[in-house]
């Protein structure tokens, strides 16, 4: 295996995942404010931003994945060059999103990165479907995850989840980054 | 529709087409001089275009193909136009590469087939087998769940420009996500979907939302809905695929779609007839370069009309074309007199003009043969309907005719301008 590129991490956490997932709703709430634009609409995030949170830690965010190839090399080198990457998403991970988080474990390392997936919308998905369906949504993200781990490229780059929350659900990945943040 | 009635109707559309094909070939061979290659294209892309129905009423169901990404809810849009849970629902990986078609029970007696097209985003071998899919069926469905991703549409572009002429329909499915939106939100939502689908329909609404399935907190299950807003655009929609549907009626809205699969029969032949007539009626139009041909070779076209027509509306094959054309000519020109008679003065005087004078009245003497070429072939088809009987009331049945031309026919484009 190629040694990875050595390249400046920063003590960051990165906001990554496809479009509309929900990376600068999640953003605010570890910020505790309005400081990334939402919007229901697609493209709201063009530009990567930066804030820091009350306690010091700096979030990036970042352009939404599954919408061309501009955004998707933007988000790469940011999650590069963070030491946390916050990989958001909504549901099960398409096909590009697999193929972005191999390459870009590819060139982590093991002792600069961690990565934690977030499955978000918990709310909705409480309001409109089955908990048997909800299960089987985390199951087949769990499923995803265990495929990445075992990637060779994954090799030793710690990934945590899938985390889940939403609206009224954030304690867990509070903690999840909290524990991310000290580790 | 009834096994049955679907097996007599696939056997009388494979008749139907043999006939369309034979009275298209001998009027392209045997009045091939009065055609201008341009005349001969369209009679051939009309031809073509009634072709394409028969072939695809002779499948004996309405052939969906469905497009959209893993989870956009394929499957559910399947079972609610079926009104059966037969496609398994539920999360499903993105990596599916399988086509799965899908059938009410035995394929005699289904009134879809719905083929569910894997959408794996960016995975460009899939890409084949998808414009395949899309070529080989009546319509397509493309389903979205709320504003598309790039990576979506450029699977959406691909079939569109790969197979521009399939009909298309946009169902933004899971509205009920969109609907826990504020209001405010929720509009941004569908003004997007709107926008970057817009492209892939003809008209607006031909975007439709709706929710295949919707989840009862009482039993803690996805409960199967009707999407009432992609049917009604089925039965709607222009073209080949909307008179499919019209003749199967999958929903069973008996009421809006035609009654009996023999009435369905009849129209099926009708609108073949019509297609032949146009084409006649073209020949019979060019015919007014050539001095004195009112005389010599109206009759005999229109004797061949009658031929081709009597074999599509399947009447007996011992039929006299020759006396069915003299007699209906003849109570046309009784009733008709100006669109008849004078249209004859007048191509006996551009003639007798010589070269100037056809040219002068070139115009309006062809769009004037064009279409008492119509009105006759109307009129012979409600002779024929009528058991080779005129109407009591001659006079109201050629009027019917010459509505029948106004209504069903494009009007007469000259071959000049």
């Amino acid at each position: 295996m190629p040694s990875p590129k050595r390249r400046e991490v920063d003590d960051q956490i990165a906001l990554v995942g496809a479009t509309s997932a929900g990376k600068s709703h999640l953003g605010n709430v570890l910020l505790g404010e309005e400081r990334f634009e939402a919007s229901p609409e697609h493209g709201t995030t063009v530009m990567s931003g930066y804030a820091w949170t009350a306690d010091g830690r700096g979030l990036v965010d970042t352009p939404g994945l599954l919408d061309g190839d501009e955004s998707r090399e933007e988000a790469m080198s940011i999650a590069l060059t963070s030491s946390i990457v916050l990989y958001v998403t909504h549901g099960q991970l398409y096909e590009p999103e697999m193929a972005f988080l191999r390459e870009m474990a590819q060139q982590m390392r093991p002792d600069e990165h961690q990565v934690i997936l977030y499955l978000s919308k918990h709310d909705v998905r409480l309001k409109t479907m089955p908990e048997q369906m909800r299960r089987k949504i985390a199951r087949e993200l769990t499923a995803q995850v265990a495929e990445l781990r075992n990637h060779s490229s994954f090799y030793g780059v710690p990934v945590t989840g899938p985390v889940v929350g939403g609206i009224g659900h954030y304690g867990a990945i509070r903690k999840a980054v909290d524990a991310a943040w000290d580790g | 529709m009834n096994s049955e009635e679907r097996a007599a109707l696939r056997k009388e559309m494979a008749e139907l087409q043999v006939e369309l094909r034979s009275s298209l070939e001998h009027l392209l061979v045997e009045f091939e001089k009065r055609l201008s290659p341009a005349e001969q294209a369209e009679i051939k892309e009309e031809i073509a275009e009634i072709d394409t129905l028969l072939e695809r009423l002779k499948t004996g169901r309405v052939w969906l193909a469905i497009f959209g990404k893993a989870s956009v809810g394929k499957s559910s849009v399947v079972n609610a136009l079926m009104g059966a849970d037969i496609a398994k629902t539920g999360v499903e990986y993105d990596v599916t590469t399988e086509v799965k078609p899908y059938e009410l029970g035995s394929s005699d007696d289904s009134p879809y087939t719905i083929v569910d097209v894997p959408g794996v985003m960016g995975n460009p071998a899939l890409e084949e087998q998808a414009i395949a899919e899309a070529t080989r069926a009546h319509g397509c469905v493309f389903v979205v769940d709320g504003e598309p991703y790039q990576d979506e549409l450029d699977i959406f572009d691909l079939i569109t420009n790969a197979v521009p002429d399939a009909p298309r329909i946009v169902l933004c499915n899971k509205y009920d996500l969109l609907s826990h939106m504020p209001s405010h939100d929720r509009d941004k939502v569908v003004g997007r979907v709107r926008q970057k689908m817009d492209k892939y329909v003809e008209q607006p609404e031909d975007i439709v939302f709706g929710s295949a399935a919707l989840y009862d907190p009482a039993t803690n299950k996805m409960v199967r809905q009707r999407l009432t807003g992609l049917e009604d655009r089925l039965y709607d929609s222009a073209g080949t695929l909307g008179q499919i549907v019209n003749v199967f009626d999958p929903a069973g809205r008996a009421s809006i779609a035609l009654g009996s699969a023999r009435e369905k029969i009849l129209e099926a032949r009708r609108k073949v007839a019509r297609k032949v007539i146009r084409g006649f009626a073209i020949a019979e139009a060019g015919s007014s370069a050539v001095p004195f041909s009112d005389v010599v070779a109206t009759p005999a076209l229109l004797f061949a009309l009658t031929r081709s027509l009597a074999k599509i509306m399947g009447c007996d094959p011992a039929v006299h074309a020759r006396r069915v054309t003299m007699d209906v000519l003849g109570v046309c020109a009784q009733v008709l007199t100006a669109t008849f008679v004078l249209g004859t003065i007048a191509g006996t005087l551009a003639d007798m003009l010589g070269p100037i004078g056809w040219f002068a009245s070139f115009v309006g003497l062809a769009a004037l043969k064009y279409q008492r070429t119509l009105i006759f072939g109307e009129a012979v088809l409600l002779y024929m309907e009528n058991d080779f009987q005129f109407w009591d009331d001659r006079a109201s049945m050629i009027s019917e005719a010459k509505r029948r031309a106004e209504i069903h026919y494009r009007r007469f484009r000259d071959r000049n301008r």
